[in-house]
């Protein structure tokens, strides 16, 4: 999966989010996004999913308009902001009712997906129950469980313990390395310094690149 | 060994500890049969068809049947390997049926050949002037197609249990079609006139297991072909509808569906609790302290009617009746817009949504209004010890409902010039249909064309902007 954005601008009413972004967005690579709250990160990943349009610009996935688009992006997987889930039902039982919309997945491959995030413990236990941490370990594992090409994790690292972000780094890169495209939002530059092969920084609706990896 | 090469899946199942102990089940009930209901003096082919069409025996093989089709549609629902070679749902299905079919035959051919062997070693073969049923002077070739009409039938049955097997959960399943094989005894005895009343018996597959006369033996064959005829057309009737690519999207329902039932019993229990019990209390109050009863009060208090005469308690009745209906419809559809962004719409383009939101908030909506409508019944009921025929008026009560709650959604999630439409639609329906749901009365056909014109252009706005569910600034 490839992203050109060309010449992205978001406004809302006179409030200007972002102005002139541009950039190409490669598979086999992690990109991150870094700025403080508020900077538009989160906006220009719901643009990429289609949710929003750019006031001006446009955003090419595999060469197609995106918002020209009947369907949102196909192959994608995201975690954007706070997701909701049932806390009636178990951390398993919401994977599983997700994964029956496209019936792609096996009851073996989520529990495989909750061990990567490290669920497994968590497996029975209800939504309602978890903590901060464990409610976003669930957030990462919809967004990855059914082995999309493109990945987008806003935030992915709030809450989750050094364990549990080191383990899930390291899932990342072995993603990475199978040819996946992964976008990577935080306002911590930490979280994903190491991680990123190029590092995007937003401030006052300006994107500037910080970081290239050299090929 | 050759089996086992050929059919590896067939192995697989076969394998499986709880097909071990069916086997074992199906053995040991074929050998007592044989030997217990074989023990007659009757004319051989007698015993042999009487034994087939044991009550017990029937009722036995249904179960076994049901079992093993819920079974192998579980197990290969779940076994990744077989699902990945099923490019799509019909496919998959019918390679599902492929297996029933095969271990559904293998087990029946078990069944069936142990309890002839032992009646023909236990009874040998007696022959008998005044048989006691009419095999139109044919024993041995009636015998042949009954085996043959119990196997297909059998088999036939299997298929449809897989079917439902595949799109209804287990819980529903198996008690449903463990109902259908008990309904054989009530068929046969004391539910038997209730049988004949609700639907032709031949059309009831418990007809084909009992031994019937018929005029001759080509009627009986002919009816029984066109019975087996008619199950194979269900089987395919099913197939094209539930089964085809266009239809696949239907899995989405359940998941919209549940995530809305258990939003609402989490977040808004109290507003439903509290309005129940406000329409209760009400209701009682005005009932003890009313003299006088008619119908109009029953009309007035359900929130049915509108009109000149009608008092402020029966105002606010209607507008809480009302808003209450449309806020839920309102919450259902923002909630997932807010807070499903991630988990819905990458999964699903917004059209699709859209339809199956508009239908789970339909069936919400019908749940709860049919729980009103059955409490306010038994209320009235138990007060005035009688109750007017209100149930039509749920009917249109229902359409009324779904009409504001869609014209609510267009209104609140298109563009201005859709908006302004929609809201001149409403003030001209109301004006031609009133507001008061009592009086539509045929009008109703006008607003159900409505509702259909209110999704159709919510719809085709979803297909051309995916984007309008969540831009607060929509782009013409």
């Amino acid at each position: 999966m490839r992203i050109e954005i060309k010449g992205v601008s978001k406004r809302f009413k006179d409030r200007v989010i972002l102005e002139d972004v541009n950039m190409v967005l490669e598979p086999n690579h992690i990109y991150g996004f870094i700025g403080p709250n508020g900077s538009g990160k989160t906006l220009l990943l719901k643009m990429i999913c289609g949710f929003y349009i750019p006031t001006t610009g446009e955003i090419l996935i595999n060469g197609e308009n995106i918002i020209k688009k009947k369907e949102y992006p196909k192959d994608t997987g995201a975690l954007i902001e706070k997701p909701s889930f049932l806390p009636d039902l178990t951390g398993y039982q919401n994977l599983q009712l997700l994964a029956s919309i496209q019936n792609k997945v096996t009851k073996n491959q989520i529990e495989e997906i909750m061990d990567i995030v490290g669920l497994s413990e968590f497996k029975n236990q209800k939504y309602n129950t978890y903590s901060l941490g464990t409610k976003q370990k669930l957030g990462i594992a919809q967004a990855i469980m059914e082995d999309q090409q493109l990945i987008i994790l806003d935030e992915p690292f709030n809450g989750l313990d050094e364990a549990s972000a080191k383990k899930i780094r390291a899932y990342l890169l072995k993603e990475k390395e199978k040819g996946k495209l992964i976008i990577l939002s935080t306002h911590i530059k930490e979280d994903v310094k190491r991680l990123a092969d190029t590092l995007y920084m937003f401030e006052n609706g300006k994107v500037k690149n910080i970081k290239q990896k050299s090929k | 060994m050759k089996l086992k090469n050929k059919y590896p899946i067939i192995t697989f199942i076969l394998n499986q500890q709880l097909f071990k102990i069916l086997l074992l089940i199906v053995i040991l009930y074929a050998i007592y049969a044989g030997f217990i209901y074989g023990n007659t003096s009757l004319d051989t082919v007698d015993t042999l068809l009487i034994n087939f069409s044991t009550l017990w025996s029937t009722i036995f093989i249904f179960l076994i049947i049901t079992i093993i089709s819920v079974s192998i549609t579980k197990i290969l629902k779940e076994m990744s390997v077989f699902k990945i070679r099923a490019t799509n749902k019909s496919k998959e299905i019918s390679q599902i049926v492929k297996y029933v079919v095969i271990c559904s035959f293998i087990y029946l051919f078990i069944f069936c050949f142990l309890q002839i062997i032992i009646i023909l070693f236990t009874h040998g073969f007696v022959r008998s002037d005044s048989p006691y049923v009419d095999l139109y002077g044919l024993p041995s070739l009636y015998f042949l197609f009954f085996l043959i009409r119990y196997i297909v039938i059998t088999i036939l049955y299997a298929i449809l249990v897989t079917c439902f097997a595949y799109l209804l959960p287990r819980f529903i399943t198996i008690p449903l079609f463990i109902i259908v094989a008990f309904s054989l005894y009530f068929y046969s005895y004391d539910f038997y006139k209730v049988a004949v009343d609700l639907f032709d018996t031949k059309l009831y597959i418990g007809y084909y297991y009992s031994i019937v006369p018929y005029g001759s033996f080509i009627t009986e064959v002919f009816c029984s072909s066109f019975y087996i005829l008619l199950l194979s057309f269900l089987y395919l009737l099913i197939k094209k509808i539930f089964f085809s690519p266009f239809m696949t999207n239907i899995r989405i329902l359940p998941v919209i569906l549940k995530n809305d039932f258990l939003s609402l019993k989490n977040n808004k229990k109290k507003l439903i609790l509290v309005f129940l019990c406000f329409i209760i209390f009400l209701a009682i109050f005005r009932l003890v302290t009313n003299t006088y009863y008619d119908d109009s009060f029953i009309y007035y208090h359900f929130g049915l009617k509108m009109d000149q005469s009608t008092d402020i308690v029966s105002i606010f009745m209607f507008l809480i009746y009302i808003f209450t209906f449309i806020y839920i419809a309102y919450y259902l559809f923002v909630k997932d817009i807010i807070y499903q962004v991630s988990n819905y719409f990458l999964r699903m383009n917004s059209s699709t949504w859209y339809l199956y939101k508009s239908l789970s908030i339909l069936i919400i909506t019908i749940v709860l209004k049919l729980i009103y409508y059955l409490l306010l019944s038994i209320i009235v009921f138990y007060f005035t010890g009688s109750i007017s025929n209100i149930w039509f008026y749920f009917i249109i009560d229902i359409v009324f409902t779904t009409f504001l709650q869609q014209a609510l959604i267009l209104i609140g999630y298109t563009r201005i010039f859709l908006k302004i439409i929609t809201i001149g639609i409403v003030i001209i329906t109301f004006l031609y249909v009133g507001i008061s749901i009592i009086d539509i009365g045929s009008k109703v056909w006008l607003l159900l064309g409505i509702i259909s014109l209110f999704i159709i252009l919510f719809f085709v706005e979803c297909q051309n902007k995916n984007y309008l569910l969540f831009e607060r600034e929509v782009h013409e």
